[in-house]
């Protein structure tokens, strides 16, 4: 791939067409940029983007964000060498070299969404040129840039005298639209690549991991050494290591090493190895996969560092340094069997699989998640398919899986299907125990049943579902919807969102409409299926304290899926999508039930990807979260207004929405009580003990959910698939770093969009108290 | 053992997990769980007072330090259905002149707390990350020492009338209830939370008598649960010394209930509301757990388990019934089957929904009675579901809560967490087939069927 990726810039060896760019744009003719303009208009995204870390990602996610409203192609526009390397006041000794080689940078800037890339040689010239026509003749003008994305703190031009605000003039004048982005901050800092690199230095390698969004990582192709590694019976694999790249101390690391889509769990020695080598001042990275054995001379491998374990030394003999080493491959594995952080497994294009691994639990998870975009017909075919897939060739009736997973100390298999915004989401879940008490391992079994489940359903001869159960699913499901309107709360809830959003994708729900199942013929179902298998994002999650081959089982099964570089790929700020709220709007319902339900939907909170989510939490524990929350305390506790009342975020839409179940004959005062406490919020008419009470309540929940296995996975999922890609030590920060002005600035943008209210119909006699209150 | 403070503690490591726990029993009557879970952030606290929804009728607490009290030495008292769960609200509720009750001072403190109200035991608890001991020493003084007044009353009242609204809005809650109720001559099986009523009648006096025969600390259990040091155990036990101290401890109260006749009070009923989908519900009284044959301790344990396993081994989604009558769409995944056991009744219930209410009934009544008869079981799914209660159970110790409350509700049976790994162990096919046939009895049967209005 780096070979296809990278071409080298003399004018007429490059078509524009190509995806990276590498030349010197000054040199280019007026035929050149028309053909680029063709691909056009950009919306261009600008930096060095050395690291590709946390901070850069923000801009990428506002770049691609821009292409999809506006239909306009990413572009990163970059430089082959970092701009300041050539200003006068520039120190080596500050430098260290590049954080990510070029090659590997620009792999991921793509994989990352960005259509194409330039690498602008730093020349002299090109140096030379000031903002204005940096920005007009080459951006504007010459590539046909219509929008540009910068940090707020970036500079360039001649003399780095382009600022952002210099760039937001500019594009008013010109008629471009300037996108500038904050700085993306962890713990009270920016993040950059300054500061990973520092992290690094000190043998802090958790905190740049946290920092880039990544490991760090060196590639390269393995070379010849001495074989003193496979003498003492740890071959190593050896890697030259780049003087154009940041070398981190020397010494031994908890280390990760990807081998064409698959990765290992390793450990790494990088130095000068004095114990053995008395000549060599060049430092090489040697790593040794563990539990693995295999050639890789000659293969490019990718060696992503994880934890430091100590420094390189000298030892006294090679006895001592073997028996040292052996400590360090214990260390290493302990670590890596213990770390609770998401570890990428395998990558086959389109297939990733993660593992989070812990020795806390005596539960295993595994689950599988489908991801497309959501339609009418989809939402019905995926719930229904949420039901068919539970049975199988291998367990033709539902109650054989159940026997089979019960026999495997009460293993459970089950699905569930969500929607965020236009993102339609079927997770199916194995939950089982990682060991019985004889010996067996449950959780190996389990999660080759699943994968059975998913890839060999229950077909008829013409290769269509089995007929009978088809149809017997069918009714089971439009049963269900049926109860779900009967929940009076959740039917609420659920007709609010689909009024906020009518005709629009986040407002068709997560399980289809009775209608389209009713509609729904085997072969839709079937082919549906299909397309879940090819086209669907598919990412296969593990956790807890598995072996290497029950691990090994599960890459196995994986194959099983058709590899398909085409399918869907959700993107923060693209997929999920965000849409734009209608006005305020008022819907009533009437039904025959005692307790008026009223739903309270407010837009305005910041997009899912956009940091500062924590703030968001703060702000909805105080208003209805907390049990001295100011609609608890108000509509409930003084007033007895409503039983139940609470408020809750809906991230993906950017939704607070307030829930009541109203005592009869208080609608009226009930919704004014409840908007004066959102306009308690937004005037910041909240205790200092109610904030830091919320604030303490928030933070609890996010050290709870590291207590519980499945939480703590749901969340490193929930923030890969937002791109935050945060820890819960970062969320944590965020939420102590919090302040109560930010809460009130939040709490000003919210703005009511929709009212719905299911009250008793009037129309109707009312019961007999005995006949419904009371058991007859 | 040991002792400390009065507390003499056992200590035992689970055979399962290799987890650890000691258990104290304090001379007033007062015992404590503590599990230990080393690695973990989450604390837990689970108080249980074994008063809960169906003890109408109680002897009163004893003057004698000493547990139980006879029912010749103090007063029988009635309260109204409801007050257990009045009574849990009650100690949640809101100082009249503060404005803040239980609740939000736990919250203050960065505490979940919550409680819930059972047929007899009602449960308060609480999660946390810090100030535990500081939560523990609030909570524990308010249940034992629970503020009652008028203002308050009222202001309860108010908050259970609007939830037993939001109840009524659910036929499914009201088909359930209905069966459980009908099963029954005597123990109030029909509303946790009272009637609006019954809640209207519920008196100051009537909260009095139960905060002095229940809340008070020989009555109560304790389990807590999460990564304790030694200091900080022996802090807790200081903490709850002093509290026991400073409380009049007398026996605790004794709930009574009548002779319960075997056959079920109603057989067969039709409810109708307004609902999307019909459905039925069925409870099966088993006569041999009563007021005058209670079930206690390890027993109570081995009789509940083995009676899940039983009865899902014949009716649960394993089961050939299940999938035959799931075929043919008289049930669906709603269908539920669930023994409940507590010291003095047993019920299996069974139902969900259904597009021929009577007919479901009728043909699971039929299947379940003719398996039993004709000894149509399955030895191997009978096994398997033991097994899998052993992994449920080794997954629950993974959440702090959840082994928390299981080893309260252990405490309270007066078994430790730790005795369920050899009560599975014990659970057989042959003792459970005499334990159960209660089902072939066709007077054992109340059946309700909810029907579109």
């Amino acid at each position: 791939m780096t070979d296809q990726i990278l071409t080298e810039g003399a004018s007429t060896a490059v078509w524009p067409e190509a995806a990276v760019y590498t030349g010197d744009l000054l040199q280019e003719d007026s035929a050149w940029y028309e053909r680029y303009r063709e691909g056009g208009p950009y919306v261009a995204a600008l930096g060095f983007f050395d690291g590709v870390h946390r901070g850069h990602r923000v801009l990428l996610d506002r770049m691609l964000c821009v292409a999809a409203r506006q239909q306009l192609t990413p572009l990163v526009f970059s430089f082959d060498v970092l701009p300041q390397k050539l200003d006068f006041d520039f120190k080596e000794t500050h430098y260290h070299g590049l954080l990510q080689q070029p090659a590997s940078k620009a792999s991921m800037l793509l994989q990352l969404g960005a259509s194409r890339l330039i690498n602008q040689r730093y020349t002299d010239p090109f140096r030379r040129l000031s903002p204005e026509a940096f920005l007009t003749d080459i951006l504007h003008r010459g590539l046909g840039v219509s929008c540009l994305v910068i940090g707020e703190n970036f500079r360039f031009g001649y003399q780095r005298r382009g600022t952002a605000r210099l760039a937001a003039e500019w594009g008013r004048q010109n008629g471009v639209q300037v996108e500038i982005v904050r700085d993306l901050n962890s713990e009270a800092e920016p993040v950059s690549t300054r500061r990973i690199k520092n992290y690094l230095q000190q043998g802090k390698v958790e905190a740049a991991s946290r920092l880039m969004g990544h490991d760090f990582s060196m590639t390269g192709p393995v070379i010849r050494g001495h074989a003193l590694g496979r003498t003492a019976g740890m071959p190593t694999a050896n890697v030259a290591v780049s003087p154009l790249q940041f070398c981190p101390p020397y010494g031994v690391y908890a280390t990760r090493t990807r081998v064409g889509s698959r990765i290992y769990p390793s450990i790494s020695n990088i130095g000068i190895r004095p114990t053995v080598n008395k000549v060599d001042t060049v430092p090489l990275l040697e790593t040794f996969i563990l539990g693995y054995e295999m050639d890789l001379y000659d293969q490019e491998i990718e060696v992503f560092f994880v934890s430091f374990l100590r420094a390189e030394e000298t030892f006294p003999s090679f006895l001592t340094m073997t028996t040292q080493i052996h400590e360090d491959i214990q260390n290493a594995r302990d670590y890596q069997a213990s770390c609770e952080r998401l570890e990428l497994i395998d990558d086959r294009a389109g297939l990733p699989y993660y593992h989070l691994p812990s020795r806390r639990f005596n539960t295993s998870l595994i689950k599988i998640i489908a991801r497309h975009r959501i339609t009418p017909e989809r939402a019905a075919a995926y719930a229904l398919l949420a039901r068919l897939l539970q049975t199988g060739q291998d367990y033709p009736t539902h109650a054989d899986l159940v026997r089979e997973t019960v026999s495997l100390y009460g293993s459970r298999i089950s699905c569930h299907i969500s929607a965020q915004t236009d993102l339609l989401t079927l997770t199916f879940t194995g939950e089982s125990v990682k060991s019985g008490l004889e010996g067996s391992r449950p959780f190996r079994k389990l999660q080759d049943i699943l994968f059975r489940l998913l890839t060999k359903p229950l077909l008829d001869d013409d290769g269509l579902f089995q007929q009978d159960f088809f149809e017997l699913e069918k009714r089971n499901l439009i049963t269900e919807l049926a109860a779900r309107r009967q929940d009076t709360g959740l039917y609420s809830l659920e007709r609010a969102l689909n009024l906020l959003w009518e005709g629009q994708a986040p407002g068709l729900g997560s399980h289809g409409s009775a209608a389209e199942i009713s509609r729904l013929t085997r072969q839709q179902v079937t082919q549906a299926w299909k397309e879940l298998l090819r086209q669907a994002r598919l990412e296969v999650y593990t956790a807890g304290d598995l072996e290497q081959d029950t691990i090994d089982a599960v890459v196995a099964n994986l194959r099983r899926f058709p590899s398909d570089s085409h399918r869907l790929l959700p993107r923060p700020g693209l997929l999920p999508g965000q849409y734009p709220l209608p006005q305020a709007q008022l819907h009533r319902e009437f039904r025959e039930l005692e307790q008026p339900r009223a739903v309270l939907i407010y837009g305005g909170l910041p997009a899912y990807h956009e940091a500062g989510a924590a703030a968001a939490d703060i702000m909805n524990e105080i208003l209805g979260g907390v049990t001295h929350s100011l609609l608890f305390d108000q509509v409930r506790e003084k007033h007895a207004f409503a039983y139940h009342i609470s408020s809750s975020l809906r991230k993906y839409p950017g939704l607070l929405i307030i829930q009541a179940g109203i005592t009869p004959g208080q609608l009226a005062a009930a919704l004014e009580t409840m908007k004066a406490c959102v306009g308690n919020l937004q005037q910041g008419a909240f205790e200092d003990e109610l904030f830091m009470s919320a604030k303490r309540l928030v933070k609890n929940e996010l050290i709870f959910a590291s207590d519980d296995l499945e939480l703590l996975l749901d969340f490193l999922i929930n923030e890969q698939l937002c791109g935050l890609r945060r820890d819960l030590a970062e969320a944590i920060a965020e939420v102590n770093q919090t302040g109560k002005t930010r809460i009130q600035e939040l709490a000003r943008q919210l703005t009511l969009e929709e009212t719905f209210l299911l009250q008793p119909d009037p129309a109707a006699a009312a019961p007999p108290a005995t006949d419904k209150r009371s058991p007859s | 053992m040991s002792v400390y403070h009065g507390f003499i503690r056992n200590e035992k490591k689970d055979s399962l997990s290799h987890n650890m726990m000691y258990s104290y029993r304090h001379p007033s009557g007062f015992s404590l769980a503590v599990i230990l879970k080393p690695g973990f952030n989450k604390r837990c606290a689970y108080l249980g007072v074994p008063y809960g929804a169906i003890d109408q009728a109680f002897y009163a607490a004893g003057p004698e330090p000493v547990y139980p009290a006879s029912e010749h030495q103090t007063d029988l008292i009635r309260v109204p259905a409801g007050t257990a769960h009045f009574m849990e609200y009650n100690v949640f509720g809101r100082q009249p002149d503060s404005g803040w009750g239980l609740k939000q001072e736990m919250s203050a403190l960065g505490v979940e707390a919550n409680a819930y109200t059972d047929y007899a035991a009602t449960v308060f608890y609480f999660s946390c990350v810090d100030n535990f001991l500081l939560s523990l020493r609030q909570y524990f003084q308010a249940i034992c020492n629970p503020q009652i007044s008028g203002a308050k009353t009222r202001a309860v009242r108010d908050i259970i009338l609007s939830e037993i609204d939001m109840y009524a809005d659910n036929p499914y809650n009201r088909l359930y209830k209905t069966a459980m109720s009908n099963a029954y001559h005597q123990h109030n099986m029909a509303d946790l939370w009272g009637s609006p009523e019954t809640v209207q009648a519920i008196k100051e006096a009537d909260l009095q008598a139960v905060a002095a025969s229940f809340y008070q600390p020989s009555a109560i259990s304790l389990a807590i649960a999460g990564d304790f040091t030694e200091p900080e155990i022996r802090d807790i036990l200081d903490m709850l010394a002093e509290q026991i101290n400073q409380t009049v401890v007398t026996a605790g109260g004794r709930p009574v209930s009548q002779p319960e006749p075997d056959a079920v009070r109603v057989a067969e009923k039709t409810i109708y509301d307004e609902v999307e989908n019909e459905g039925f519900a069925i409870a099966l009284k088993n006569p041999r757990v009563n007021s005058q044959s209670p079930l206690d301790g390890a027993a109570r344990s081995l009789h509940e388990m083995a009676g899940q396993v039983f009865f899902d081994s014949l009716l649960g989604e394993a089961s050939p019934l299940y999938q035959t009558l799931y075929s043919e769409g008289l049930i669906n995944e709603s269908f539920f089957v669930e023994y409940n056991c507590d010291r003095t009744f047993a019920c299996l219930m069974l139902g969900g929904e259904t597009a021929a209410p009577e007919r479901a009934a009728e043909r699971v009544l039929q299947g379940l009675r003719t398996a039993v008869l004709q000894q149509q079981y399955d030895p191997l799914l009978f096994d398997s579901l033991t097994r899998a209660l052993a992994g449920a159970f080794l997954r629950s110790l993974d959440r702090v809560d959840q082994c928390c409350d299981r080893a309260l509700k252990a405490r309270m049976r007066n078994i430790d967490l730790f005795d369920y790994a050899s009560i599975f162990t014990r659970i057989n096919l042959e003792d459970t087939i005499q334990a159960m046939s209660f089902v072939s009895s066709p007077d054992v049967a109340a059946r309700v069927y909810l029907h579109k209005r």
